[in-house]
């Protein structure tokens, strides 16, 4: 493992730009080096904020570090930048099981099988999922403890990062112990609150992010001004509205609905996105943050706030 | 006048994938200027692009950001982005696919023709 890690970290320096990254933080993740992967891991997005692989590269770190909310926003964003990203969907389906969704982790699994149809370990997971999911649907079933669930824990995954979320574990997962109604609190943020919901990725940025309604009522986050004081409600006031009227005015032109808008102001960017059921989210970085950067941390509020949505 | 909006449009309008490169008053909305395809509704984007710009400017002001220097909107199957020069909004509409820091660049440029 160290020879692997010093050979990676050599490919790294000599060639900044490319992706070996990935493969690094994936060793340092391995080895147990948590801070180390999520460094090069945060590090190689901010290069190459549009490559699945580095997003699942990041998943795995945060799961690594118990921060089931982050890595499902990887993988979220890793399927919207390849919705037949494999290692993604069955990320998602870890998660599910983990926060004892069944019904969510059959429908990732049945959806990993239909992207990789000749791999048996994904189909025996697949089927494993229905069972687990039609005795969980059976009152007479509901307490007992059927059969193992094959979606273990990746805190240590193999190797092969494709079969990382379904590899053997030391331990399986009973379905008995497992399955359970899914928590509202497990998708939030583990300091919850709706002000904070965006609060870890507010602090990779220096940014404020928001999450307003259709009618412009501030939702979560907070907002702040140029000079640092709370703008949350007269940005949410600015905000009404903008999603549908940029629905109609796309439409006229023939463009489809939107998926973002960026304002370059002299003290900051601001950024947009659609949300859940007509809500918008919004995302304040500084001025001197890359853009390409800005771009990313949209994405994620974006994918957050859909996730808090929906467990409302 | 028209010579210098005609040399900011032409520098828009050979960035590949650009389908529209027109400039408009930001006051009503209407287009002065523009070299377009066929199939684009320019009074529509001209409305559309300066309402969207005059807003983020607005709400710049308000948050206490300065003013408003590009506002870019993406969208399923296109790009459409602006700059002001003045009362003049600079607006180019493109293929979604259209490399988006050439696409901000190019509008810089533009802009700075215009000035």
């Amino acid at each position: 493992m160290p020879d692997e890690i010093s050979r990676l970290s050599a490919e790294v320096a000599r060639d900044p730009s490319g992706t070996a990254w990935i493969l690094l933080a994936d060793a340092f993740r391995r080895a147990g080096r948590i801070e180390d992967a999520e460094r090069v891991a945060l590090r190689g997005l901010e290069r190459h904020p549009y490559l699945p692989d580095g997003h699942d590269a990041l998943a795995r770190v945060r799961v690594e570090q118990g921060n089931d909310v982050s890595a499902s926003d990887e993988w979220q964003m890793a399927l919207r930048l390849d919705a037949r990203h494999l290692a993604s969907v069955k990320g998602l389906a870890f998660l599910a099981h983990r926060r004892g969704d069944v019904a969510a982790a059959e429908r990732f699994l049945r959806t990993a099988a239909a992207l990789a149809p000749n791999d048996a370990r994904i189909a025996a997971a697949h089927r494993k999922a229905v069972s687990a999911l039609q005795a969980s649907s059976s009152p007479a079933n509901a307490a007992a403890d059927h059969s193992p669930f094959a979606v273990p824990h990746p805190s240590r995954p193999s190797l092969d990062r494709e079969s990382a979320p379904l590899a053997p574990s030391a331990r399986p997962a009973p379905l008995g112990d497992e399955v359970r109604l899914p928590s509202r609190e497990s998708m939030r943020p583990p300091s919850s609150g709706p002000r904070e919901l965006f609060a870890d990725i507010e602090a990779l940025g220096g940014a404020s992010a928001l999450l307003v309604d259709r009618d412009g009522l501030v939702l979560a986050g907070r907002a702040r001004d140029g000079a640092g004081a709370d703008a949350s409600d007269v940005l949410g006031a600015e905000l009404s509205g903008l999603g549908e009227e940029s629905a109609r005015a796309l439409s006229q032109l023939g463009l489809g609905e939107w998926d973002r808008v960026i304002v370059e102001c002299v003290g900051a960017t601001i950024a947009f996105a659609p949300a859940r059921d007509g809500a918008v989210v919004m995302l304040a970085t500084p001025a001197e943050i890359p853009l390409g950067l800005a771009r990313v941390l949209l994405d994620r509020t974006r994918c957050r706030a859909d996730g808090w949505l929906e467990a409302l | 006048v028209t010579t210098t909006t005609m040399d900011a449009l032409g520098v828009l309008s050979r960035l590949r994938g650009v389908r529209c490169a027109l400039v408009a008053s930001e006051r009503d909305g209407l287009a002065i200027e523009s070299v377009s395809h066929v199939d684009v509704d320019v009074e529509a984007l001209a409305a559309f692009a300066t309402s969207l710009y005059r807003r983020a400017r607005q709400m710049a002001g308000a948050a206490g950001f300065g003013s408003a220097r590009l506002v870019g909107i993406d969208a399923a199957n296109g790009r459409v982005v602006a700059a002001a020069h003045g009362d003049l909004v600079v607006i180019a509409l493109a293929e979604r696919d259209t490399h988006p820091g050439l696409l901000r660049v190019t509008l810089q440029r533009a802009l700075a023709a215009l000035a």
